[in-house]
């Protein structure tokens, strides 16, 4: 009775703080919009608390890994390791100390930079291997890229105009248009779905276990 | 011999040796290849040229480290176009990595370029210029902010914000001339947020992987503008007539879209002959 009367109250603010954001959004009336504008205030910090949240979390996971020898319990090491020491010094000194600013400028910077280039090695892969002109919609899916790389390498449109004036038709109105028609889906799925969480259809926020239970 | 072995018996890594070889070229001897400034990156440009003096521009740092820089020369590009500029400024990050990013982007680094010196262009922080720090919650601190930009309360070293004189003309949307974040997704909200909520105009500094989706925005009139990639920073370091780290970059960005081409082309041609001698 009493998880039931939880999950009640869970959905009752659920719908009137969401149905308070969804009218304010709309209306100007100044009482509402500082009510809201308060409760936005109040969401930030709660956000930033639900870090320690998340912390938490990954700490225990990978501690019960550790302690279990579970699969990749090395990794996990280095996992709590990564997360708590830039934390510790982060809360003891600031984002400005000067071990926290090291680690982030020489580890984290590189090994970032490092995972989004090796990006460039799969593209290469991929044009090698992939991009084939075998039918119709092949030819004209490699004649667009082909025309997109040209656009995006500007030397190509110093040479010749035309691959820049080609390249942002391609992208203009083609590319445009497509992705137009997947944005206006996605916006009509978000109102469902956000439909859905207020009228309470939708309950996956709340954590619950199969059978009901938090 | 089949054309998808012809394809499978040529080692894919002599194509990464030679991505290496294009990239690192230029790096070592920068080679200076000529470049367009594109019609976008100039309309952003040419938006900011245009504010009237004094106006509130917040500059959003939420792109993180792994674009490196792609984005990073973006946000101190603007940065040094709107300090140029009599314009306020507030500094603000919705990402984590803001705080640092921002610090690195003053001190110099492999992601931004030189350092940058707000005294150098007459600058004073608090009057001209102010750095309020991480703000969490993306698309709950958008409209946050919005609403309230006083939000932090403090800016990011604490000084409460009654102290610093550029908040006084800065306490909710309505007081922002032009909003420009440098980031890697939460794009739609933010339009959402600003512009289709208060009309603020808005430009991004988008990767290239994300920009594409940026277009019908820009069709719509919902944003004002957009720097796509490092070659939209290089642009813009160009309109600023200080060419710095993106354009001294673009030069491995232009072998390297060149070498994918002809890989493309090479790919093709050998399928095809390949495909030829199977039918002979």
């Amino acid at each position: 009775m009493a998880r039931f009367q939880l999950r009640s109250v869970a959905l009752t603010i659920t719908f009137v703080l969401g149905f308070l954001m969804i009218v304010e959004y709309f209306i100007s009336f100044k009482s509402i919009n500082d009510l809201a504008a308060n409760i936005r205030d109040a969401a930030t910090v709660i956000i930033g608390l639900a870090s320690i949240v998340g912390v938490g979390n990954i700490t225990r996971n990978h501690l019960r890994n550790i302690s279990r020898r579970g699969d990749n319990w090395i990794p996990s090491i280095i996992m709590l390791v990564s997360v708590w020491i830039p934390l510790v010094i982060g809360l003891l000194g600031t984002q400005n100390h000067p071990i926290y600013r090291y680690v982030f400028v020489n580890l984290f910077n590189p090994v970032g930079n490092a995972f989004f280039a090796v990006l460039g090695f799969y593209i290469l892969s991929g044009a090698w291997r992939a991009f084939r002109v075998k039918s119709l919609d092949g030819t004209v899916m490699v004649l667009c890229a082909a025309l997109i790389f040209l656009k995006n390498a500007p030397v190509a449109g110093y040479l010749w105009s035309g691959f820049n004036d080609i390249g942002a038709w391609i992208m203009n109105v083609f590319q445009a248009a497509g992705y137009r028609g997947i944005i206006i889906g996605v916006a009509i799925g978000s109102i469902t779905t956000g439909l859905r969480i207020l009228l309470g259809r939708e309950t996956g926020y709340l954590a619950e276990r199969r059978g009901g239970q938090e | 011999m089949s054309s998808g072995t012809a394809i499978s018996r040529i080692d894919v890594r002599y194509l990464f040796l030679a991505l290496l070889i294009v990239s690192a070229i230029p790096i070592m001897s920068p080679m200076g290849l000529p470049m367009v400034v594109s019609p976008l990156t100039k309309k952003s440009f040419n938006f900011i040229e245009g504010l009237p003096a004094g106006s509130v521009v917040i500059l959003d740092a939420q792109h993180s480290t792994g674009y490196g820089p792609e984005l990073g020369t973006q946000y101190a590009a603007v940065f040094k176009h709107l300090l140029a500029r009599p314009l306020k400024v507030v500094l603000v990050a919705f990402g984590a990595e803001g705080p640092q990013l921002y610090a690195m982007t003053l001190e110099g680094s492999t992601i931004s370029g030189p350092p940058i010196d707000p005294n150098r262009y007459g600058k004073k922080y608090g009057t001209d210029y102010v750095w309020l720090g991480y703000i969490p919650g993306t698309v709950t601190a958008f409209a946050a902010f919005a609403s309230n930009s006083w939000l932090t309360k403090t800016d990011a070293a604490g000084t409460a914000l009654e102290q610093l004189p550029i908040m006084q003309n800065c306490k909710t949307v309505k007081d922002w001339a032009l909003v420009v974040s440098v980031s890697g997704g939460q794009f739609e909200q933010m339009i959402a947020q600003w512009y289709s909520a208060y009309k603020t105009p808005i430009i991004f500094g988008a990767p290239g992987v994300s920009a594409p989706r940026l277009y019908s925005y820009i069709d719509a009139g919902q944003l004002t503008g957009m720097l796509v990639s490092i070659g939209g920073a290089a642009e813009y370091e160009l309109l600023l007539k200080g060419p710095a780290l993106a354009v001294s970059l673009m030069d491995v960005l232009n072998l390297a879209q060149i070498l994918v081409v002809v890989a493309m082309i090479a790919g093709n041609a050998i399928h095809f002959i390949g495909r030829s001698k199977e039918k002979k």
